[in-house]
């Protein structure tokens, strides 16, 4: 079958997508300057053609360090993401097969999470997670991962109802199968299109919170060229040397614009196509 | 006179990724003032196409060429807003499912007099007099009271009603009826075949008939047209269509409708393998209402080890709920269920292994009842991997020898559900019931969605399975004629009661109690061939 993409949100979605991957693959490759590179420049230059962001107080290349920070920012959002909507789906996917008291246990459960704040319940994760761990990318993939858990699991559990009423499935459990194995076997395989734009739609967001944890000093730990950390790094040169924080901002803006249009592109053509043969 | 309907050359064909579909090709029929004609055909004939196209509407992405005249005007070039002019008010459509054809959130009568209003331009009160006497001449009782119903209140023989006064009420000079009783039971079914009947003589209306029940054409039609892929293949009297069919397809098709009046299956003695015992079934009563009403109460059945019992009623008279308490499936309330002379628990999980092993559901839809992510090998796999062990390669060689058993071919082991035809989704579900090699199967309704010639071919299937192994088959069915050739006993069900249990000829001759009378009474018969 022939690849349409007819969307014009996919379109321009993916294309941005494309570059900022690339960006993110070769950009450190191709970098005017090394991104700890120190008097690169001159400290607190303005935007030039050599240096498309200018210089921070250091001297180092602010372009080149956002070059350097794409493939962080992305494959933390990814994984992130991914860790959230796996075990999400597995507990969403569970509670809506297995029904009665575990169902009502595991769905008030993730309610009382949501009731929290997103920010604050990261916060909270953060803090819980003591000094040892502050900074570590692997805590950051966690928060963004038990932000997204509680959220993708109602998601999922709303799915797998739907998938639960059908005749295969009570003939499943007419051969007394598990609940577990229910869920995997028969409720999965009909439920992974809404999975996978729900994938599609919190990756879209994870960029901000990790940018967000970043700038408030809760993310990674400086010198990393993390954007929402180099925000919060050069806010104090915003009247001299603004481009060192739009810089930064641009990238994170535009790869959040590019996950978002694509998602929406995606949603649109799946409507569009409605239910079919699966992946 | 010009006729009701004149088509001449008819030809729609659908863009396919392969090319084109033609659907209907090269059709022409005409149909005369105050006659009805049946249309008869297989599902995929392109009868339901031929029919939209004679209401002017041709699906997005086909194409059509020929003529549809409805009373003179070509259809098929008509612009938009005269085309809207004509549907309703030069011709009728009722559509098979009143249920969806009906506004749910209008009341019946203003669905009626919108048509009116629309159409007509009648002021208020002629609308609500004209209202009245098109649901006296459908048949509805008290009409004033249920016009005023939204279509949830009524029953589905009365929004079938209701959908055909909409179709009447501009006296249009043609109805096109697709499939317009087959979701019905047999009783209105027969009530409604009576009000169409009478419809054509008080107001020499002109009726398009599409079904593939052929034994209800004959009691109703005055001409038949038969269609197979697309193409007619035979059109004439009905009596002489039914009597000597020229067509070799249409004698195949006559062929395949099962005979109310045959022979039944010489009955079985032995002791029972499954028994209910005064089994009770209770739904959990809804937020309003109190007093929850049992949806199956004090049924005593038994079911010997080689024997097919027959569960006949109408829908909601608990003949499902009946079989599923005893699979558990749904809990029973009170009441015992004994496999073997032992009693069954009544929920699932308390079950046993193999009592779970031993009495497989075969559910009515086979859309629903097959994974559709997954392919017919990997379906029939999972009761081989449950309940015997097997994997890997030996399950696949038992799936493809289960399909060769309901003459599926192994090719069709990596298909998905929705490269299957309807009637070979059923033989699927049908072989994965029987790789658990089960003692009982429990069907429910499992030919309605079948046409008669994989209907028949599945009938000689359960009659050759129940002969070659021990099996007893519990068939919920609607269709008393597949009952009469397929039971060796009947149990008759009505309002959640067992009300008659009885051999099979003893049912159909000497039927005891009045509603199996009744239900008797609606069958359609096919004249006997001379």
């Amino acid at each position: 079958m022939r690849l349409r993409l007819p969307h014009a949100a996919l379109r321009w979605g993916l294309a941005i997508l494309v570059l900022h991957a690339l960006m993110a693959g070769f950009g450190p490759l191709v970098a005017p300057y090394g991104q700890a590179q120190m008097m690169a420049g001159m400290p607190i230059e303005g935007a030039s053609l050599a240096h498309p962001f200018g210089t921070d107080q250091m001297g180092r290349d602010v372009f080149s360090r956002a070059l350097a920070g794409g493939w962080i920012v992305i494959s933390l959002s990814v994984a992130g993401t991914l860790a959230g909507v796996v075990l999400g789906a597995a507990v969403g996917l569970f509670a809506g097969t297995v029904g009665g008291w575990a169902d009502e246990v595991l769905m008030r459960l993730s309610e009382a999470f949501l009731a929290i704040p997103f920010l604050i319940f990261a916060l909270l994760i953060v803090s819980l997670a003591g000094p040892g761990l502050q900074g570590s990318p692997g805590l950051l993939v966690g928060v963004v991962a038990a932000v997204y858990l509680p959220r993708v699991a109602r998601m999922s559990r709303a799915a797998a109802l739907e998938v639960v009423a059908r005749d295969h499935v009570l003939a499943a459990r007419l051969r007394g199968e598990g609940a577990w194995t229910i869920a995997r076997r028969e409720v999965l395989p009909n439920a992974i299109g809404v999975l996978l734009v729900e994938f599609a739609v919190r990756a879209g967001y994870a960029p901000i919170l990790v940018g967000t944890l970043g700038f408030l000093g809760f993310g990674l730990k400086p010198p990393t060229p993390e954007w929402g950390l180099m925000m919060a790094e050069y806010r104090n040169l915003l009247t001299t040397q603004p481009w060192a924080v739009f810089g930064p901002g641009l990238m994170l803006a535009t790869l959040v614009i590019g996950l978002n249009l694509f998602t929406e592109g995606l949603s649109a053509m799946a409507s569009r196509a409605g239910p079919g043969r699966g992946p | 006179m010009t006729p009701a309907l004149e088509i001449a050359g008819l030809s729609i064909a659908y863009r396919v990724p392969a090319g084109w579909h033609v659907a209907v090709e090269e059709v022409s029929l005409a149909i005369a003032r105050g006659e009805i004609l049946g249309l008869v055909g297989e599902s995929g004939s392109g009868k339901s196409t031929l029919g939209q196209a004679v209401m002017g509407h041709v699906a997005a992405g086909a194409v059509a060429s020929g003529r549809v005249l409805v009373g003179g005007t070509e259809v098929l070039a008509l612009p938009r807003a005269a085309l809207q002019r004509l549907r309703g008010a030069a011709v009728g459509f009722v559509s098979q499912n009143p249920t969806t054809a009906l506004n749910p959130a209008m009341r019946a009568g203003a669905q009626i007099a919108e048509v009116l209003r629309r159409h007509l331009g009648l002021l208020p009160d002629e609308t609500a007099a004209r209202c009245l006497e098109l649901a006296r001449a459908v048949g509805l009782p008290d009409p004033p009271a249920l016009l005023g119903r939204y279509p949830h209140e009524l029953s589905g023989g009365q929004q079938q009603r209701i959908a055909i006064a909409m179709a009447l009420a501009c006296r249009p000079g043609l109805i096109v009826l697709d499939e317009p009783t087959t979701g019905l039971d047999v009783t209105v079914q027969r009530q409604i075949v009576e009000l169409l009947a009478r419809l054509r003589a008080e107001h020499g209306v002109a009726m398009l008939h599409i079904t593939h029940d052929l034994p209800l054409l004959a009691t109703l039609a005055d001409r038949i047209a038969v269609m197979q892929r697309g193409r007619l293949v035979e059109c004439g009297p009905a009596a002489a269509i039914v009597r000597h069919p020229g067509d070799g397809y249409t004698k195949a098709l006559i062929a395949a409708v099962p005979d109310p009046d045959g022979p039944a299956p010489a009955p079985r003695g032995g002791p029972a393998l499954l028994a209910a015992r005064g089994l009770e079934v209770v739904f959990a009563p809804g937020f309003l209402r109190r007093r929850p009403r049992p949806a199956v109460r004090g049924v005593d059945l038994e079911l010997g080890a080689t024997e097919t019992l027959a569960l006949i009623g109408e829908s909601g008279s608990g003949k499902s709920t009946t079989a599923r308490a005893l699979c558990g499936l749904v809990a029973r309330s009170a009441g015992q269920v004994l496999y073997d002379g032992r009693p069954l628990a009544p929920a699932l999980a308390r079950r046993r292994r193999a009592d779970l092993r031993d009495l497989p559901y075969v559910f009515q839809n086979p859309d629903a009842s097959l994974n559709p992510r997954r392919t017919v090998a990997e379906i029939l796999a999972r009761p081989l991997a449950v309940f015997h062990g097997i994997g890997g390669a030996e399950a696949r060689r038992r799936g493809a020898r289960a399909l060769a058993g309901v003459e599926l071919g192994e090719e069709h082991l990596d298909r998905l559900p929705a490269e299957l035809s309807g009637g070979q989704r059923q033989r699927v579900a049908i072989a994965r019931a029987l790789l658990a090699e089960p003692r009982v199967i429990l069907c429910d309704e499992v030919l309605s969605a079948l046409d008669v010639s994989v209907q028949a071919r599945i009938i000689e299937l359960f009659l050759r399975l129940q002969g070659e192994r021990k099996l007893a088959i519990l068939f919920i069915s609607h269709d008393l004629a597949v009952v009469r050739r397929l039971a060796h006993r009947v149990a008759v069900m009505q309002g959640g009661s067992l009300v008659e249990v009885a051999e099979t000829d003893e049912i159909f001759t000497r039927p005891r109690h009045p509603h199996t009378a009744a239900l008797l009474a609606a069958i359609h018969r096919l004249p006997k061939t001379a």
